[in-house]
């Protein structure tokens, strides 16, 4: 390809990449995207599609909150529903772990309540009796994460960002520029932005920088279409469950339970026991699911790093190359975390800060 | 939840005529092995067990008595049983195979070192409108309802699509009295021809065949060669059936357009390998351009790469029944020598058995490759035409996402829903490959297979419910705050 280079490539095409290729080319710059399978395939487009703020952390709850509009804005071309959501336990020790964990998000920003129990038979009579606390937040919801490549893709095109499908990376050389080599194909950017999700750290490792990633392996499930079972998005206290019904009757049930699998190594793949935990937790929590049939199971990467804080700056040792990825809750602050970098890269203060990748990773 | 893993040292999934077989043989060695299908006998689709009472025999294709044999071959080998299970998902430990399965309503897990798939063959479904009227089936599902249930499909039948199933269904339906409208096959006398040198090497098939045209010709049942069904109408049921000529890609060439009144259409273009428990599995796929389909990486052995897994039969490519019980020997003998056990086979069994089964699916693979769709299919589809019933996914809607740049399975999967109902795209995935490559002209083998999904069959959520105690959750470590 012997065409002038783009101001930048981005490896990625996932929400990160995507929503970070749009604020860019408002920003004027020419921008590749270069994604391995179709747009939104990966964690972005087979996550449960929850958008909670009350299983967010709280200090990502600004970028939740932010990007909880624009999902709403986003609207029906993603199948955006604000349907409140409730969180439950059913121990003491759960309880006492919902309390002071909501209370900590609620001053953080998101309205969060308390529900009696009366309250929560009314929000949802479907539920278990065995409830012990409830918190409902009205800002919760969900959207469909199938429609986010085929969102993005529409979005992409109007916006004149170049998409290149189906070219997996498999090499990457730093010069004047970036040159990024996908099968037979080569692709040149002065700037190199990485927002492969899992794929980070094999991507990085092209440029010679070990980033410390994780990737999670979790599952979600679906079942077939059903009556009217439920209304709102359910999570548990410990954040091993989201469940909600769809517009067309299916219920979605995730929660993070894990499988196996490696990115490099292809999909993941569910693990039975843990699996059965998670459904079985599902139909505890609303007795008529045990009328349903489960569909399909499956399970996606989150990539994290051992501060469970996202990567959202440069790629460390490297002037013009950036990495954004490894967001706890990605589904929900990506569009929003895209923004902000591509302001970044075209070098406009972001309005709220980013995340060094090159800081110390210690947990505290 | 699920009893304590039962153990065994192999474990074969289908009992068709090759995990039947598969299974007698393992026994026989003196290995502990577990035989699970969906069915409440063993037989198959092509032997399936009468549900229904019946003469003591058999008196149907392909031989008579066939499956009954096997059968009772299979009662006096020391092989347990699981019918009426469905394995739902399977899990590769170290050195061990977890199969996941609900029966009785209930979850049960057995584990073995060594697992043969014998998942057998799906039909192949090309959407045409008003193929979801009741009264519309598939032709080998046609055959399945007659054999199991002794039940015709309707009064007044039309048989249409491609391949030796016309025949077959048009046999079953002729013995038991019914009536057939039509046989519309897309295939011309000269394809036949094309591949009918193949049945020189089993004449006692090549009688079959040829009984079953002359019975059709004995009857005078209208066969109309080189035509494909235009369409099917009716109110709430098949009514009619608008049929009329097409050309060598089989798209309709709006000539010889004739309608024939019937109550039922049974309509199939042949059976494309089991995949989805190999595709999970993490066996390769490869595309078979003779046949037209995707299929597991085996050798003539049925070993894939994966260590200890082996498939055998139609799920590792259509073959057949009769070549399907040779690769099961062969997968056998082959699993004697690596264990170092003595096999009954002698040296000239297993040439004997190497022959007949390099000539059985050299059949196998003639007969199926008469059926394997051509692109012209998939031009004349109107708008509003269903393509994916479980989820009323008309072709419109494939093509406006296929025009919107969704350009692979998965992609059109996700944002049309074709593929996402119970049927977890049996029916439509095919066909919607198929409409891909048509779109796009690009070459099938270019068009890479949706994902695979567990669980390979619905799993009902009361069944692995049972005895839930909130207690044994492990749910100790919460997400970061």
């Amino acid at each position: 390809m012997s065409r002038s280079p783009y101001d930048i490539v981005i490896v990625g095409g996932g929400i990160m990449g995507c929503a970070s290729a749009l604020r860019l080319a408002e920003h004027g710059l020419r921008v590749a995207v270069v994604e391995r399978a179709a747009l939104g395939q990966g964690a972005s487009g087979v996550n449960a599609g929850t958008l909670s703020l009350q299983i967010k952390r709280v200090d990502l709850m600004q970028y939740a909150l932010r990007g909880h509009d624009l999902w709403a804005r986003f609207g029906d071309r993603v199948g955006f529903v604000r349907s409140g959501g409730l969180t439950l336990a059913f121990t003491q020790q759960e309880a006492e772990l919902l309390c002071t964990r909501m209370k900590l998000k609620r001053e953080a920003g998101a309205p969060i309540a308390f529900l009696s129990k009366a309250e929560l038979e009314k929000v949802e009579p479907g539920i278990t009796g065995d409830v012990m606390a409830a918190s409902w937040c009205g800002e919760d919801g969900y959207s469909n994460s199938s429609l986010t490549g085929d969102f993005y893709r529409q979005c992409l095109m109007e916006a004149g960002v170049d998409v290149f499908e189906q070219q997996q990376v498999t090499r990457i050389e730093h010069d004047s520029g970036f040159e990024i080599t996908a099968g037979r194909n080569t692709y040149r950017g002065r700037r190199l932005l990485l927002a492969c999700g899992a794929w980070l750290k094999s991507a990085a490792l092209m440029l010679d920088v070990d980033l410390p990633i994780n990737a999670r392996v979790n599952t979600v499930s679906v079942t077939e279409r059903m009556p009217d079972l439920m209304t709102t998005v359910i999570g548990h206290a410990t954040g091993l469950l989201t469940m909600k019904q769809k517009p067309n009757g299916t219920v979605l049930i995730g929660g993070g339970w894990q499988g196996v699998g490696s990115p490099d190594a292809g999909r993941g793949s569910v693990v039975a026991p843990n699996l059965l935990h998670n459904l079985r937790l599902a139909q505890h929590v609303l007795p008529a699911l045990g009328g349903a049939r489960i569909l399909r199971s499956w399970t996606g990467y989150e990539a994290n790093v051992p501060d469970f804080f996202p990567l959202a700056g440069k790629l460390p040792g490297y002037q013009d190359a950036y990495v954004l990825g490894c967001v706890r809750g990605g589904y929900t602050i990506g569009p929003y975390l895209g923004q902000l970098m591509g302001d970044y890269v075209a070098g406009v203060e972001p309005e709220l800060p980013l995340f060094d990748p090159a800081r110390n990773f210690q947990q505290n | 939840m699920a009893e304590d893993p039962l153990l065994f040292d192999v474990v074969v999934i289908g009992a068709g005529p090759a995990g039947a077989v598969a299974a007698m043989e393992v026994s026989r060695l003196g290995l502990k092995v577990a035989l699970i299908d969906e069915n409440r006998a063993a037989g198959g689709q092509v032997w399936r067990a009468p549900q229904v009472f019946r003469d003591a025999t058999d008196r149907k294709f392909p031989r008579p008595g066939v499956g009954e044999k096997l059968r009772h071959a299979l009662a006096g080998e020391n092989v347990t049983e699981f019918f009426e299970a469905r394995v739902w998902h399977i899990e590769a430990h170290d050195d061990q195979y977890v199969c996941s399965l609900t029966k009785d309503e209930k979850a049960q897990t057995i584990c073995a070192d060594i697992l043969i798939l014998a998942t057998g063959a799906q039909e192949r479904v090309v959407p045409i409108s008003g193929w979801t009227l009741p009264g519309v089936m598939g032709l080998a599902a046609s055959t399945a309802l007659m054999k199991g249930q002794d039940l015709l499909p309707g009064k007044q039948i039309v048989l249409a699509g491609a391949g030796p199933l016309l025949f077959v269904a048009a046999h079953e339906i002729i013995s038991r009295g019914g009536t057939i409208a039509a046989i519309v096959d897309c295939n011309r006398p000269s394809d036949w021809l094309l591949w009918a040198f193949n049945l020189a090497l089993r004449p006692d098939q090549a009688l079959l065949g040829l009984g079953w045209l002359r019975e059709v010709l004995w009857h005078g049942i209208p066969y109309l060669s080189g035509c494909g069904v235009y369409g099917i109408t009716g109110n709430g049921k098949v009514q009619q059936v608008r049929v009329g000529q097409v050309d060598r890609q089989w798209k309709r060439t709006q000539k010889r357009i004739s309608s024939f009144d019937a109550d039922a259409v049974c309509m199939g273009f042949g059976l494309t390998p089991a995949n989805e428990y190999a595709q999970h599995l993490g066996v390769e796929l490869q595309f078979d351009k003779q046949q037209g389909y995707w299929r597991p990486i085996v050798d003539r052995f049925g070993l894939t790469s994966r260590t200890n897994l082996y498939i055998v039969g139609d799920a590792a490519g259509v073959s057949g029944a009769l070549a399907a019980q040779s690769h099961a020997i062969s997968a056998c003998e082959r699993i004697a020598q690596i264990k170092g056990l003595s096999s009954k086979s002698g040296a000239a069994r297993k040439l004997y058995n190497a022959a007949e089964y390099t000539i059985a699916a050299q059949l196998g693979r003639a007969m199926n490759a008469l059926t394997k769709p051509k692109p012209g299919l998939f031009t004349d589809f109107a708008d509003d035409d269903i393509f994916c019933r479980c989820e009323d996914v008309t072709a419109g809607q494939l093509d406006a996402a296929i025009n919107a740049g969704n350009h692979t399975l998965d992609g059109l999967k996700s944002v049309t829903r074709c593929g996402m109902g119970p049927c977890g795209g049996r029916f439509c995935s095919d066909a919607a490959g198929r409409m891909l490559s048509v779109r796009l002209n690009k070459p099938l083998h270019d068009i890479a297979p949706a994902s695979c999904r567990t669980p390979f069959r619905p799993l009902p959520l009361a069944d692995i419910s049972k005895d839930f105690k909130y207690e044994d959750l492990p749910l100790s470590k919460p997400s970061p705050l």
